[in-house]
């Protein structure tokens, strides 16, 4: 009641119903994960991370060993030697779960040397002489040429991928140093640093991403996949190209107004301090108006600029060339068709003015002619 | 104990409530205003050919020269800049002195126009016009005055057709573009003129807007909106303003295979100068200019500059060449009182005496006769719809 008498403001209430439905939420979300951490904190305390393969292990070699026994002691029925070859059939299913666990265990390593190419190899190397092993095991004799053949495809394939992307990324790696370097120049003052920057950038990037998007494609959607990739080429190159032309903005507004400041600051050392805000909001303008019309005329700026602008118009027309390609299927003209149209019309245009000259022309001439003939 | 800039601090405080209020007064002015107009001088369409027109300013007087002047505006913005309003008007000066006076209206080109060339411009529409006015005053030849881009315009047909003109005006006219003291110049070096037509079709104006208002960025776009504001207790400083604001964003979209012609035989090659520039299929000899030519460019010119312009005299085979500058910016040169008070005048008193000499057209007066050969004054007389 007492409660009821004092109303609470709206900000008080507004407060515990954050804190309230804060609690709700950390609840719920923490009875969710409870199975989850139970799990994660009962295979911890086995300490070791893959401790299913040794229970299972120890499993199931307890009960080969008791089958074994129990199968030494078989006299009737099918007999010992059918009963041992039962044994070995269902134990292909627990030879080749112990190969793949043992792959399994190998993962998180072959994740650490992933651009490693000959750790990498070796780790393959030892699941192929483990998979030989089972293969011992299974059919008591190496595996074919034909199985080998496959396993090697499979060791070149991740050798070859692990190549590739080694080829992509390495580069990008390299450079990163040197791009380190040249924002630190830039960020003294060293103009050229930028410029440098983006030759390393073009360089790189025409090394590797740039090659993939240029790659020609194959199959029944050749064109669309290489129009595609061009696209997100001109985006790239589109993208890549705004900062640097940005940072001439940034650096000379920045350097534009130290002078501003300098000037003022000139200005009061010689007792002649700006007496006026308009005073200063002209220093201000007039010294930005000059320093970015230097900048204009830089020739790294008019570089950046053309390069903004070309990029954005490739771009462009690679997008007009999906759209005009997505739009096949609609009764909807496209660009080139109603270019079509605008260069006959132009033609017409031409055709018709000539004609129209050449009537005049005639009828300057022939006018005296036709008038007397119809005198007479 | 006194704050070291009080004082200076409470006049900068007092700056920003007068500004503050003065913006506020430019509101409640601006949310009154209706639209403005400009470019209200009277004037006929008399010819058209697909979308560009062909008018006649009314004349003002009832004793005309006796040549009219033609003139061809540029393509990029408006010819409205030169009749921007009644106080701040070249036509209208021009038509006080009694120049009779036809304009080419370019239009707006939509993408049905975009493979108008730089050829059809100056070979058929612009040589339309010129035969119109030829036709209609029974002259031989007539007066041509060009501005800008439509200097250069004029420049090139004159060689090409200087049977059908009596004298030539090229006004802030780029005529030699390998030059480094213009931005524009500059930057066309890095276009890829050619990527934009084929991507774009025509330029857009707002493209080409964006490029006029960066080559001064801080005056177009901060200094000039400032100065508005502080001319806030003026309504006429406002309209001013206004018709200024409206002439420079109606910005017609470029043709774009005339934009590619122009960007790269001129800007790129300077071809014109070279002698190299092809247009209907014949080389444009600036040689064949032998007529009186009055030349004129803007010293503080950022769009044109004087280099640019200037060496007009030395290419031309004519041995009366007036080349005359006016300390003003591109724009100033329509607008600016220096040139309402003399650039008219000049204009016309140089027309009128080149103008004595007048040959008439065999289809007009039944043969070729040149009227007063070193006459001192020659008139024609305005037509009825004179105002």
């Amino acid at each position: 009641m007492e409660a009821q008498s004092q109303p609470k403001d709206y900000f008080s209430q507004w407060d515990e119903f954050q804190k309230g439905l804060f609690s709700q939420w950390t609840d719920s979300y923490a009875k969710m994960y409870q199975p989850w951490t139970d799990t994660v904190k009962f295979w911890q305390s086995m300490g070791v991370p893959f401790a299913s393969l040794d229970l299972f292990s120890m499993w199931g070699k307890m009960t080969r060993d008791n089958l074994a026994k129990m199968t030494e002691q078989a006299g009737e029925g099918v007999g010992p030697t059918v009963a041992f070859r039962m044994l070995r059939a269902s134990n292909v299913f627990v030879v080749l779960n112990e190969f793949w666990m043992e792959v399994l265990k190998d993962l998180s390593r072959l994740y650490e040397v992933r651009e490693d190419a000959v750790k990498s190899r070796e780790i393959f190397e030892q699941w192929v002489q483990r998979y030989n092993k089972v293969f011992e095991q299974l059919m008591g004799s190496p595996p074919s040429g034909t199985a080998q053949e496959i396993m090697t495809s499979w060791l070149n394939t991740m050798q070859a991928y692990q190549a590739a992307t080694g080829l992509m990324w390495n580069p990008w790696l390299q450079a990163m140093p040197r791009w380190q370097e040249q924002t630190e120049k830039f960020m003294k003052g060293d103009w050229s640093a930028l410029m440098e920057a983006r030759s390393l950038w073009r360089e790189v990037y025409d090394e590797t991403l740039g090659r993939t998007f240029m790659m020609p494609a194959f199959g029944l959607t050749k064109e669309q996949l290489e129009r595609l990739r061009r696209t997100y080429d001109a985006f790239v190159r589109y993208w890549f190209s705004i900062p640097t032309f940005y940072q001439f903005f940034y650096k000379t507004g920045t350097e534009a107004l130290k002078e501003v400041f300098d000037k003022v600051q000139n200005m009061k050392l010689e007792e002649m301090k700006p007496e006026t805000l308009r005073e200063i909001y002209q220093i201000w303008w007039t010294t930005n108006e000059n320093a970015f019309f230097q900048l204009f005329k830089n020739p790294d700026f008019c570089n950046a600029m053309g390069e903004v602008l070309n990029y954005g118009l490739r771009l462009k027309k690679r997008l007009d060339e999906l759209t005009a390609e997505w739009c096949k299927a609609m009764s909807i003209p496209s660009n080139r068709e109603f270019d079509e149209v605008a260069m006959a019309v132009q033609d017409l245009r031409r055709k018709v003015r000539m004609q129209q000259k050449t009537i005049e022309e005639l009828e300057r001439k022939l006018g005296p002619t036709i008038q007397k003939r119809r005198r007479q | 104990m006194e704050f070291p800039y009080e004082k200076q601090a409470l006049v900068f405080a007092k700056e920003v409530e007068k500004y503050t209020g003065r913006l506020l007064t430019v509101t409640e002015t601006l949310l009154k205003t209706e639209d403005v107009d400009i470019a209200t001088s009277p004037k006929d369409l008399v010819f058209q050919q697909d979308k560009v027109k062909l008018y006649h300013f009314r004349p003002k007087k009832k004793e005309l020269c006796p040549v009219p002047l033609l003139v061809t505006y540029a393509l990029v913005n408006r010819e409205t800049m030169m009749d921007l309003e009644e106080g701040r008007s070249l036509i209208r000066n021009l038509l006080d002195r009694g120049i009779d006076i036809y304009i080419i209206i370019w239009g707006y080109p939509s993408r049905l126009d975009r493979f108008i060339t730089l050829d059809d411009c100056i070979d058929i529409y612009m040589n339309d016009c010129v035969d119109y006015v030829r036709k209609e005053t029974g002259l031989e030849k007539i007066n041509l005055m060009g501005v800008c881009q439509g200097g250069t315009f004029t420049i090139i047909y004159t060689s090409l057709y200087p049977e059908k003109v009596q004298n030539m005006v090229a006004m802030v006219a780029p005529v030699d573009f390998d030059t480094d003291d213009g931005l524009l110049h500059i930057w066309s070096r890095y276009m890829d003129v050619d990527l934009m037509v084929d991507t774009l079709g025509n330029i857009p104006g707002d493209f080409m807007n964006l490029g006029f208002l960066m080559l001064k960025p801080f005056q177009l776009m901060v200094d000039k909106y400032i100065g508005l504001v502080e001319s806030a207790e003026d309504p006429a400083l406002i309209q001013n303003f206004l018709r200024m604001e409206k002439w420079i964003f109606d910005s017609p979209d470029q043709a774009g295979e005339t934009f590619r012609k122009f960007l790269n035989e001129m800007y790129r090659k300077n071809s014109l100068i070279k002698g190299e520039l092809e247009i209907g299929g014949r080389k444009v000899d600036l040689k064949r200019i032998n007529m009186p030519v009055l030349n004129i460019y803007a010293e503080q010119d950022h769009l044109v500059p004087p280099s640019s312009s200037k060496p007009l005299a030395g290419l031309v085979s004519s041995q009366d060449v007036t080349t005359t500058a006016f300390p003003v910016g591109h724009i100033g040169m329509y607008v600016s009182s220096k040139s309402q008070r003399e650039l008219a005048p000049l204009i016309a008193d140089w027309v009128m005496a080149h103008s004595t000499d007048v040959a008439k057209t065999k289809s007009a007066e039944g043969g070729s006769t040149t009227q007063g050969a070193g006459a001192k004054k020659a008139v024609r007389r305005s037509p009825k719809k004179a105002a």
